[in-house]
């Protein structure tokens, strides 16, 4: 290997489980944020030469994870169709589970502002900072990130205390049809 | 639910999670197809542009694509009496700048200008007299166009070969220049404008740094899991004299090198990416008996790459992300970090006025001064229009900073919006602060030397 591919193998190896979370909360999907996040690092791989020696590489990963996410949701709008209609098993694990709930919720997002929650509320990044991956001004990642806040909160209200995910996610269809029923 | 609540319920869906597969090898493997693929589709690229420039000056004259700054590299004292300013820009021309008068001259055409900022792209000899172009254009060889600044022409290029330029430096008695690539070393005859190989790094060859005298050339060798060595070469015979390990305890990578004027100690910042407070260190190195020193750790999260060593040589000062860390040469220690405001962004490039009292950091919402005796950081300068990826270069005499700027110019023509892009700097006074008028160059600025 050459240096170049060292200093990326150390790169990748450092950034890689966070792009896979990252990719994960944006496609909902633990198979397709692995391939996303390869596909991310590949290219990184492919302009490593030009953007090694910088700063900020990592924020050019993520933005890359961003484009690529984007330009795929652009393709098709992939997920899991939500159903209101209750699950085969009637018997709840014992303990309650968020996660199916969250994701679902997460899929009634447009793209755009689920990367904006993602990368607010998770990754942490500041209003400058989203806007700047994303390109386009902070008010628009303002505007996005109210709206999406307030859909979650239609859609997630009270659900910490729902018992079960099939509850869950029952409760994300319910509370959807009430969000665009007014 | 709130902010801190939607958190918790973003990380609890995050969990649990599968093991990590082969991502780091899957993603060598498909980049170097992904590489190998936009190599052909530059190279039969350029070779259609021959046909359609011209006709199509669109082609040729955008800022391109959106792209992640460069750390700065460290930059000799341009020449003293120097009375232009060299712009190279993306379309394939070096605009020689007055700066008596801040106007533009007659672009020379050079060959095989980038628009991207990260490789080095223009040199002056310490004379003034030559301004050297490195042209690394996708598909072509790289070259080095020297342009005579008396006439301002440009002589024929030199071709250098399969290399992709990570740096380049011109010896301080002007007869050599060394430009360094991961493909090896190479070193020009200033008075032949001929290159040939030079001794090779082993492992690829990175930044690199003069003595103050010139008799010797200190390049970094070796990545992260290469040899991380810096290389002595001996300018006069041309040879390797030594290798100097860089110390275990400081695991980063070798990213920047600098010397100090009184060429007793060479600074190597060893940056980490996705770096924790004191991941990051500078290795000093003491060049009477080329050996390295206790590393300094640098208290500042994010990479550390960029290095500027005052004048004086009192003082290195270490850009990370988003902070500038002091180090006292005199007794090799961190002096307190200096933070840049929180909406500043990530600062790229910075550049020290020749008395070394003020820093200006480049960063994408302007250009942040810093006062270097107290460490105040003073109100952003507003450069409108300033480039996504810009060089930022202060005047021999520090009375002026140029910045590029990337306008885009929109008219109606039969119902259609047409937009052009249209490149140029702008000039900062330092004794103001603020920022002059717009420098129309034709396209992206990706460069900016003193000569002449």
């Amino acid at each position: 290997m050459t240096m170049a591919d060292d200093e990326f193998v150390q790169f990748a190896e450092a950034v890689a489980p966070r792009l896979r979370r990252t990719a994960f909360l944006l496609c909902g999907d633990w198979h397709a944020a692995e391939d996303l996040a390869q596909t991310t690092l590949a290219r990184v791989f492919a302009s490593w030469r030009r953007i090694r020696n910088r700063d900020a590489v990592s924020t050019y990963a993520m933005r890359t994870l961003l484009n690529t996410y984007l330009a795929e949701s652009r393709k098709k709008r992939p997920g899991e169709l939500l159903t209101d209609r209750l699950p085969e098993s009637p018997v709840d694990p014992p303990s309650p589970e968020l996660r199916m709930a969250v994701l679902a919720a997460l899929d009634l997002l447009p793209p755009k502002a689920r990367a904006v929650v993602v990368l607010r509320y998770w990754a942490d990044l500041s209003i400058d900072q989203t806007a700047e991956l994303l390109g386009c001004s902070p008010g628009n990642v303002k505007s996005q990130s109210a709206r999406a806040l307030d859909k979650l909160r239609v859609l997630l209200d009270d659900v910490a205390t729902e018992p079960s995910p099939a509850a869950a996610r029952t409760h994300v269809a319910h509370n959807e049809k009430k969000a665009r029923h007014g | 639910m709130d902010e801190l609540s939607l958190r918790a319920l973003l990380e609890r869906a995050t969990s649990p999670e599968p093991p990590l597969g082969q991502i780091v090898s899957n993603s060598l493997r498909a980049g170097r197809k992904l590489r190998r693929r936009r190599r052909a589709t530059s190279a039969a690229l350029s070779a259609a542009a021959v046909v359609v420039a011209g006709t199509v000056p669109a082609l040729t004259s955008g800022p391109g694509h959106k792209v992640i700054k460069p750390a700065p590299a460290v930059v000799p004292a341009p020449p003293a009496g120097a009375a232009t300013a060299y712009v190279a820009t993306s379309a394939n021309a070096v605009v020689p700048i007055s700066l008596a008068t801040n106007t533009a001259g007659t672009p020379i055409r050079v060959p095989g200008v980038t628009d991207d900022p990260f490789v080095p792209q223009a040199a002056a000899s310490p004379s003034g007299r030559t301004v050297y172009e490195i042209g690394t254009a996708g598909g072509s060889p790289t070259t080095v166009t020297p342009v005579d600044t008396a006439t301002n022409k440009a002589g024929p290029a030199i071709t250098i070969g399969n290399a992709e330029p990570q740096g380049f430096a011109v010896a301080p008695n002007g007869r050599t220049a060394y430009l360094s690539a991961p493909e090896g070393l190479f070193r020009i005859s200033t008075a032949t404008n001929t290159a040939s190989r030079a001794p090779d790094c082993r492992f690829g060859c990175g930044a690199m740094a003069f003595t103050p005298n010139g008799n010797a050339l200190y390049v970094i060798s070796g990545g992260a899991r290469g040899a991380r060595t810096v290389i002595l070469i001996r300018t006069a015979s041309n040879t390797v004299r030594t290798s100097i390990k860089i110390p275990a305890n400081s695991p980063g990578i070798p990213f920047n090198i600098g010397i100090t004027p009184n060429g007793k100690t060479a600074y190597v910042v060893d940056g980490k990416f996705e770096a924790k407070p004191g991941e990051n260190s500078v290795v000093p190195i003491d060049l009477a008996t080329n050996t390295p020193l206790r590393p300094i750790k640098i208290w500042a999260s994010g990479v550390a790459a960029g290095l500027v060593i005052a004048p004086d040589g009192r003082t290195a000062y270490v850009l990370s992300s988003r902070a500038v860390t002091p180090i006292d040469t005199a007794t090799n220690q961190a002096k307190p970090t200096i933070e840049l405001p929180g909406s500043a962004g990530y600062a790229y490039f910075m550049a020290l006025t020749p008395d070394g009292k003020t820093l200006y950091v480049l960063t994408p919402r302007g250009v942040i001064p810093i006062r270097t005796a107290s460490g105040t950081v003073l109100p952003t300068i507003k450069v409108p229009k300033l480039c996504s990826s810009t060089p930022i270069a202060i005047t021999p005499g520090g009375r002026t900073i140029y910045v590029g700027a990337c306008i885009t110019r929109t008219r109606m023509h039969h119902g259609h919006k047409l937009s052009k892009f249209v490149g140029g700097v702008v000039p900062i006074s330092t004794a103001t602060n603020t920022a002059g008028g717009f420098i129309n160059v034709g396209g992206a600025p990706v460069a900016i030397t003193f000569a002449g």
